[in-house]
């Protein structure tokens, strides 16, 4: 995943509220397992929450 | 006072302390005869088990140390029978043996042997054969038949010495309780590999698991097969087939899974759909529902499902959530529910588990930060491969989802030791939970004892029923010394209204405790002495035989008081500790004997 700065994070931030999602940019009704999807538990690996939602989000990619 | 007075209060004072010393010793007699023995892992010593045969006319004798050697001829002139040393080794250990002369009797030979004496002991010779010996095979190895604790009941399960999470949160000593047998846990989640189906198959670790019934949420059918891995772990960490010769083991393995599930094969569902599984679970018999799973936002659906199955009597056992900050997860948090954080291998939080006030209890869930090579938890479940397929095999996971349903498990164990009410089930957890030193909202009440708590549960329900059947007892044995008097013509009565009053006071605290929950706070008035005090504020002084049922209603209160209290059984008052707890006993029991000397002080009119 690319580097985002500050100015980007904060648009993608304003962004989840305004579409009203919740902060991984889910719908807000959205249960995970272990309650996060940052944490892989079957692997141990722990990403970014950024990283997270320009995964689910590609068009919110700086460009 | 006057004489008589005195006398009856130091027989009734007499009779109290010796109640009080012997409740003790009976109930510890009745939960030790309502353990389960555990199985045997020691080989068995031939003697016990084997078969035996007499020779007929063959005697061994053992003769005391130090006899003189003219014993040989002496004994061979007592039984007329030829006799000599077999070998060095016997002549050095004593030991004779001799064929019987023809027509000699067994018993009178081995009489007059005994009477002698330079003869230590005389018998015929019995031969012993093992079971195996029957049949040509030879014993098996068993490495469970080498541990140091043979008390304790080991699964053979090949992998369980890796399963480090059992250990921590002892076990074996659930084991030796119960296994969950009777109890039905819901798994909310991805599914489980229960069965083969169109949609997949059973985990090979779960042959011998018991299922009911379960739900597809997200494929709307009755195949909860499970497409992700992440149900089947945690269902294994709960009721993985145990004592088979595969894998590893499950906490609670004589329970039954419900499968349910409501994420999707990457691990994600929706808020309405759990709702709606949740209130499945409770209508289709679930006692206990894990769901390690979460989300960030609170949800009314999922909050009322649960204040509904809970109402239904269903304890439901939540993660967390791997935040890895403060702020724990919905529904975790929501008061239904028992939130439940992560520790690793050394018993420290870890690094991913959420923490904050709702955390109940901490559970092991694994961190490979801590130990990367054996940080996780060890369970059967299928990944998905790269072909397209699964692979069944043994996983090691780490998350607060691996830490649910351990105290899933010990619910399902708590359950099945007779302790249904969600409510109790959940002060019987933080009650027996390992006390740690840490914040309150990282650690709960402490981390996970599986073994006190199966004793806890054991004790509160097994103490309940004892209780009964002395009350029981009392009656009888009322009944049977009133018939004696009266055949015997004795003119006084036995008083059966006494009796009433001390089988209200063993008895009225288990009704209640009963009736609204160990919980409920006011279990905390009648477990006291304030009842029986108001009364005898309350009532005519002079009247002799209402004081006296006073007596014995505060004397029936303090024994449950103090049985209770020895049993570590007090009424589960949340916040209130041992130390918390021994003053007010104390003044109770202070307060339960005055009560007691004053109403039987009173003087007849």
């Amino acid at each position: 995943m690319p580097n985002i700065d500050e100015q980007k994070k904060k648009w993608i931030e304003d962004q989840i509220k305004r579409e009203g999602l919740n902060p991984f940019g889910d719908p807000k009704s959205t249960v995970y397992t272990g309650g996060t999807p940052l944490l892989n538990e079957m692997t141990g690996k722990v990403i970014d929450r950024f990283d997270y939602i320009l995964s689910r989000h590609k068009d919110w990619l700086p460009k | 006072m006057s004489k008589s007075s005195y006398s009856y209060f130091w027989r009734v004072a007499a009779a109290a302390g010796l109640m009080l010393t012997v409740s003790p010793i009976l109930v510890s007699w009745f939960r030790e005869s309502r353990i389960p023995a555990a199985p045997e892992t020691a080989l068995n010593w031939p003697a016990v088990n084997g078969e035996a045969w007499s020779l007929p006319n063959e005697i061994a004798v053992q003769l005391k140390p130090g006899v003189d050697g003219g014993i040989l001829s002496r004994l061979a002139q007592l039984t007329g029978a030829s006799l000599q040393w077999d070998d060095e080794t016997s002549q050095s250990l004593g030991v004779l043996h001799f064929t019987l002369p023809a027509g000699k009797s067994m018993a009178s030979e081995l009489a007059a042997l005994r009477s002698d004496s330079s003869v230590e002991a005389a018998d015929q010779i019995h031969l012993y054969r093992t079971p195996e010996s029957l049949n040509g095979e030879k014993p098996v190895p068993d490495s469970t038949k080498t541990q140091t604790e043979p008390t304790k009941w080991r699964p053979n399960d090949p992998r369980y010495d890796e399963q480090w999470n059992f250990a921590m949160i002892h076990a074996e000593e659930a084991w030796e309780n119960n296994r969950g047998r009777g109890a039905v846990v819901a798994v909310i989640d991805t599914g489980v590999a229960y069965d083969n189906t169109k949609k997949g198959t059973r985990a090979k670790d779960f042959a011998d698991t018991k299922f009911v019934p379960g739900y597809d949420f997200c494929g709307k059918d009755n195949m909860p097969n499970d497409d992700n891995g992440h149900g089947t772990h945690v269902a294994g960490t709960i009721a993985e087939s145990t004592n088979n010769g595969e894998g590893v083991a499950g906490l609670a393995f004589e329970a039954a899974i419900m499968p349910i599930k409501v994420l999707t094969a990457q691990g994600s569902g929706r808020s309405d759909t759990i709702a709606e599984a949740i209130r499945w679970a409770a209508d289709h018999g679930a006692n206990i529902i894990n769901m390690s799973l979460g989300g960030p936002f609170p949800d009314s659906l999922i909050r009322s499902a649960c204040a509904y199955a809970n109402k239904k009597g269903v304890t439901i056992v939540c993660a967390a959530g791997n935040s890895g900050g403060e702020g724990v997860g919905y529904p975790a948090a929501y008061p239904s529910c028992i939130a439940v954080s992560a520790v690793g291998s050394n018993g420290k939080l870890s690094f991913y588990s959420s923490w904050g006030k709702p955390v109940a209890i901490a559970a092991p869930g694994g961190d490979k930060q801590q130990d990367p090579d054996h940080g996780g938890i060890l369970q059967n479940t299928l990944i998905s491969d790269d072909n397209g397929g699964f692979a069944d095999d043994y996983y090691a996971f780490q998350g607060t989802s691996m830490a649910s349903p351990h105290v899933a498990a010990v619910a399902a164990l708590v359950y099945a030791g007779g302790v249904h009410d969600p409510a109790d089930i959940k002060a019987v957890l933080q009650r027996s939970a390992a006390k740690v030193d840490g914040p309150a909202n990282k650690y709960g009440a402490g981390i996970l004892n599986a073994g006190d708590a199966a004793h806890l549960s054991h004790e509160v329900h097994g103490d309940g029923v004892a209780r009964f059947w002395m009350v029981a007892w009392l009656f009888a044995a009322c009944l049977g010394i009133g018939k004696l008097r009266n055949k015997m013509g004795t003119a006084a009565r036995y008083p059966l209204a006494a009796t009433f009053a001390l089988a209200f006071g063993l008895l009225f605290p288990d009704w209640l405790a009963g009736f609204l929950g160990e919980s409920a706070h006011f279990n905390i008035i009648a477990h006291s002495e304030l009842i029986p005090a108001f009364l005898i504020l309350g009532l005519d002084s002079n009247d002799r035989q209402e004081m006296k049922l006073v007596g014995w209603m505060s004397f029936g209160l303090m024994l449950h008081l103090g049985w209770e209290f020895l049993r570590g059984t007090i009424p589960f008052i949340a916040g209130l500790g041992f130390w918390q707890l021994t003053p007010w006993v104390i003044f109770n029991l202070i307060l339960g004997i005055g009560i007691l000397v004053a109403a039987m002080r009173v003087e007849r009119k």
